[in-house]
């Protein structure tokens, strides 16, 4: 149930982040929102039924809002779409104990980091995509004694990569809980635009077994039969790197159309 | 009596000298772990940025070396150094780093002399705990053969310095006892501490009149703040990870250019040495020969012979080919300015880039981490109900080393 939890709150980074864009219409803004609400709701139910099966303390890292306040907080004060983010719902200042506002600081503190993480892969990538076109314009121009090896430094020749990372062992899966789960979220950012997905089901995801995530007769139903919230599901499953996550999104996805089935 | 004590002083000259010009031997095999250290053994390592001597205008006149060339070799050195440190299996974390840090063991270097023939190097090396490892001077002086088999992080034509400096590293590091490696561990780590959360970690080290911290206590390992900090360290490792990965870049687009030119730099120096020398030889020749026709000629003996004409005459040609000769090194001096010159003009933007890049990505670290400490100190009174206090808690040393950031 954690790994579903990870898995939803990856997918809603993800979807926040493509509604922070601006090239959005009005539409598809509406269409992320709903999603988000979804999965808002599908976190929350799973936050629950953990607490409730396994206690408050299980909670503990996971990215659940604070369900005694969300009792309380009808008609109080809507949520903004910031709020959507690790953030609970409605926080009751004057209710909190020390130790909430401490975890709540918390809660800000490592959201802040797992921003870092993000700010730093997406440097990882700028750097490892200039390797290999300085290794293509290096073995055209290794033998010239002062050739174009690029005095720009945007080309230039280069014998070895940079892949190699000093052993130091400081990846962001290394990085705990809380930045995990966003770095996840932050990669599958990386791969492009959501809203076009409908082409890229075909070519994206070509080499995906997915009858091994539960798909009926081990094919997947045609895009235009999944509605918006199916199709985001299945986008962000599609995208996930982490098998794990990646196959409880499917799993998402599955229990979504079965829903919607029931209907 | 008198006649010893001069050879003793001769000698003790000569070995102070020595100790000054530390060249290091040729061929020098570089040590490894004979197996594979535990990590409580691994001291992650920062070498700094090298600095530099300002060049003289012998070396910008006679030798055509510039600033930019330097700019260049402060940033490729310590990277060739990160990759011979790293292959070694002595070392957890090799960085290069662009300020002094609070590494396990900081290594600075600054560059005395170098060109394509020469290197001069001084180390210094410090421990977290600010004690000094050592401070040594490395010096090669190359034959062109040891340009053959170069290959980027793996051989560079002076390897031999950067071999020897790991092997120093190592032997010191094979004489810390089990305590050694565990306080300098655990002194890094409350130094980052204290930067960032100096309300909560205050009293955890001291720090004595030579400016070497020790521990006064260890702060629980489930303290939530230290969990924090651990977490924002991770952070900071990250980023030297990233700004690594552009000095890697910087490194294999400068290797090629760099090693051409040393290369050809130390074949025109060597030819012009060589030009210099015949220059010399015929010019002094020439004047003796010229000398020798003068005095013959005064003396009686030989002056009805037509040998001390013959020698001026020839004397004067020698000095006169001595000359020619000399003119031919102005042509060497004019090819190594213009090679220095060509290499400048490829290296320069590849610097201003990989500089650019770090104070960039620096910079917003630093905007971040005031962030994060504002948000430590509050987590912290929140915490324990104590009142924030004013930012001016700092505990660095009072010793030679430089201001330093995290």
């Amino acid at each position: 149930m954690r790994k579903s939890i990870f898995a939803l709150d990856s997918a809603r980074q993800t979807a926040f982040k493509e509604l922070q864009r601006s090239s959005l219409s009005q539409g598809e803004r509406d269409d992320y929102k709903d999603f988000i609400v979804y999965l808002n709701t599908r976190i929350v139910n799973y936050c629950m039924e953990l607490t409730e099966q396994a206690g408050e303390a299980t909670a503990a890292g996971l990215p659940c809002p604070d369900i005694s306040a969300i009792g309380t907080a009808e008609g109080v004060q809507a949520p903004t779409e910031e709020t959507y983010i690790y953030l609970p719902v409605y926080e009751p200042e004057e209710t909190h104990t020390q130790a909430e506002k401490t975890a709540s600081m918390d809660k800000q503190l490592f959201a802040a980091l797992a921003d870092f993480d993000e700010l730093l892969l997406k440097e990882e990538e700028n750097v490892s995509a200039r390797v290999p076109s300085q290794r293509e314009a290096g073995s055209a121009g290794q033998n010239g004694t002062n050739g174009s090896s690029g005095a720009s430094g945007a080309t230039g020749e280069s014998g070895q990569g940079s892949g190699d990372q000093n052993g130091s062992g400081t990846t962001s899966a290394d990085a705990g809980e809380s930045s995990s789960s966003s770095a996840q979220s932050g990669q599958t950012a990386q791969d492009g635009t959501a809203s076009g997905a409908q082409s890229n089901v075909g070519a994206g995801s070509a080499d995906i077994d997915h009858s091994a995530y539960g798909a009926p007769g081990g094919k997947l139903p045609p895009p235009q039969d999944d509605d918006i919230v199916a199709r985001q599901l299945r986008e962000a499953a599609e995208k996930e790197t982490d098998p794990e996550l990646k196959k409880k999104l499917w799993e998402e996805y599955w229990k979504y159309k079965g829903v919607k089935k029931g209907e | 009596m008198n006649r010893l004590s001069v050879m003793l002083l001769a000698l003790l000259m000569l070995s102070g000298c020595a100790t000054m010009q530390s060249k290091v031997a040729d061929h020098v095999r570089p040590m490894h772990a004979e197996q594979e250290l535990d990590s409580s053994e691994l001291l992650d390592v920062a070498i700094v940025i090298f600095d530099s001597e300002e060049l003289t205008d012998d070396e910008i006149s006679e030798l055509g070396l510039s600033e930019e060339i330097r700019r260049a070799e402060e940033r490729y050195m310590p990277i060739q150094l990160k990759y011979t440190m790293q292959r070694t299996g002595y070392w957890g974390a090799v960085r290069v780093v662009p300020t002094p840090s609070k590494a396990h063991l900081q290594v600075r270097g600054t560059i005395v002399h170098s060109d394509g023939e020469q290197l001069t190097l001084e180390i210094e090396a410090y421990d977290s705990r600010n004690v000094k490892w050592f401070e040594k001077s490395y010096s090669e002086e190359l034959r062109l053969s040891e340009y053959s088999g170069i290959a980027p992080e793996k051989k560079d034509p002076f390897q031999d310095v950067y071999n020897t400096i790991a092997n120093d590293l190592a032997a010191h590091r094979e004489e810390l006892t089990t305590e050694d490696f565990r306080e300098i561990q655990q002194v890094s780590e409350l130094r980052a501490a204290h930067d960032m959360a100096p309300d909560a970690f205050g009293g955890h080290l001291e720090v004595d009149k030579k400016g070497i911290y020790r521990i006064a206590r260890l702060p629980a390992e489930s303290d939530p703040m230290l969990q924090r900090v651990r977490a924002i360290q991770l952070r900071d490792d990250m980023l030297l990870d990233t700004i690594n990965s552009y000095y890697e870049v910087y490194y294999n687009d400068l290797w090629q250019p760099y090693s051409d030119w040393r290369k050809l730099y130390n074949e025109e120096l060597v030819a012009m040495k060589e030009v210099k020398k015949q220059a010399l030889t015929r010019q002094l020749l020439g004047l003796a020969a010229i000398v020798g026709g003068v005095a013959m000629s005064s003396n009686s003996n030989v002056s009805g012979s037509g040998l001390p004409g013959v020698m001026v005459v020839g004397g004067a040609a020698a000095i006169y080919s001595g000359f020619q000769k000399s003119q031919e090194t102005k042509i060497h001096r004019d090819v190594i300015e213009e090679l220095s010159l060509s290499f400048s003009s490829e290296a320069e933007p590849l610097v201003i880039e990989v500089v650019g890049e770090t104070v960039r990505l620096t910079g917003t670290a630093e905007e971040k981490y005031q962030q994060w400490r504002k948000m430590l100190r509050e987590i912290y009174a929140s915490e324990t109900g104590f009142p924030v206090a004013p930012e001016n808690s700092n505990m660095e040393p009072r010793s030679n080393q430089p201001a330093e950031v995290m």
